[in-house]
């Protein structure tokens, strides 16, 4: 990768501090690649009429005084930052038998199944086994343990993205009608879409399958973990 | 006189470290050096030669012949001609410590199963035992009115 200069000024001290230093560089390097195509586009200052006086006349408008040192579309792609590909814990892998350790579902034993572009976890229960769904979590918010599972017979459809588990949006607007039946609406329990029960069945056969050659694996997804007396989770090894 | 005691700190004598970054591993006293501190050498548990206070370590029934001082050449024989390290392991002391260290090392899977594997014995001796008590209990129960009886005669007479 190409560098600007940092010459250094004195004995430990450069000219750009480091922030700067990125900056200038972040622009350098989108000129040069010219990714922006940052064209100057001679503008033809914009015609305005104006009053001297009692006469009228078509003047050309003012030109802004400052003109950017940096095109602004330079600017805007230097700025631009891709997000980076958010690393897996290394002792996760697809099969892997997690512990979730906060929220809803804390305690449960999961199988992972692969990370989403997100980063996010997609893990399910299996539900039949435990109640959890395919559902996505961050790998903060769990515990790897080196048991496996062995899912290569698992397909986890495509669909099944980031954008698959986007909450629905609803209609902020409310009519006068809606307002007073709010309350009803709230008793209606919220139903499950037939495409998610249809990928979960799915998926859920194809472990239960591999599952059901090991019972004390089976019976271990549907237990919860806890700390039991004089266990401490820094000690224990999972 | 009797003495109370039957483990001296003595030259040849096998000790346990129960205290320090040597924590669990067995040595062989080769000198005393005063009330407190012995010399200590473990060369096949990684115990290098060394001065240790008579606090950290514990004596076990275990004793080697030495010679004081004794290098380590005729430490090592010593060692091999007592089988030191196959009787080490049968301590009931050493046996605790690996156990201990063996159920540290389980995953959370093996505890788990560890825990099934107890469950079903727990429940096998629970069901025998409970058969015995009731057994006896109704044993207990038979000799009582049998004796009830056996009174209540006697009080007729």
């Amino acid at each position: 990768m190409a560098r600007l200069e940092n010459p250094s000024v004195a004995k430990g001290l450069k000219l750009f501090s480091s922030r700067a230093y990125a900056n200038r560089t972040r622009t350098y390097l989108a000129k040069k690649n010219k990714v922006a195509a940052a064209k100057k586009v001679a503008t033809v200052a914009p015609k305005k009429e104006k009053t001297f006086g009692k006469v009228k006349r078509v003047v050309a408008a003012k030109a802004p005084k400052y003109a950017p040192a940096i095109p602004a579309e330079v600017r805007a792609q230097a700025s631009k930052v891709a997000p980076s590909k958010v690393a897996l814990r290394k002792s996760i892998v697809p099969g892997t038998v997690l512990i979730i350790v906060a929220g809803r579902f804390a305690g449960k034993r999961v199988v992972f199944l692969k990370q989403l572009t997100s980063g996010l976890l997609l893990i399910t229960g299996p539900f039949r086994l435990n109640g959890v769904p395919l559902r996505r979590i961050d790998q903060r918010y769990v515990i790897a343990t080196s048991t496996k599972v062995d899912v290569s017979s698992v397909k986890v459809s495509e669909k099944v993205t980031d954008a698959y588990f986007a909450a629905e949006k609803k209609a902020t607007k409310k009519t006068e009608d809606a307002f007073f039946q709010d309350e009803k609406k709230q008793v209606e329990k919220k139903k499950i879409s037939e495409t998610r029960v249809a990928d979960q069945k799915s998926v859920d056969t194809a472990i239960l399958a591999v599952l059901k050659k090991d019972k004390a694996l089976t019976l271990y997804l549907k237990t919860k973990f806890f700390l039991r007396k004089g266990e401490f989770p820094h000690n224990l090894k999972f | 006189m009797i003495s109370k005691f039957s483990l001296f700190v003595e030259i040849g004598r096998v000790v346990l470290i129960n205290y320090g970054p040597l924590l669990n591993k067995t040595a062989i006293i080769i000198d005393v050096l005063d009330q407190n501190r012995v010399l200590v050498h473990g060369p096949t548990t990684g115990v290098e030669r060394q001065i240790v206070n008579i606090k950290w370590i514990t004596l076990t029934k275990l004793t080697i012949k030495v010679q004081r001082g004794a290098r380590l050449a005729s430490l090592m024989t010593a060692i091999k001609a007592a089988d030191l390290d196959n009787k080490v392991a049968q301590l009931n002391l050493v046996k605790k410590i690996t156990a201990a260290s063996d159920k540290a090392a389980l995953t959370d899977f093996a505890r788990f199963k560890l825990r099934l594997a107890k469950s079903k014995v727990n429940k096998k001796v629970n069901n025998e035992v409970r058969k015995l008590v009731n057994e006896a209990n109704r044993n207990s129960h038979k000799k009582m009115v049998a004796q009830k009886a056996k009174g209540h005669v006697k009080k007729t007479k």
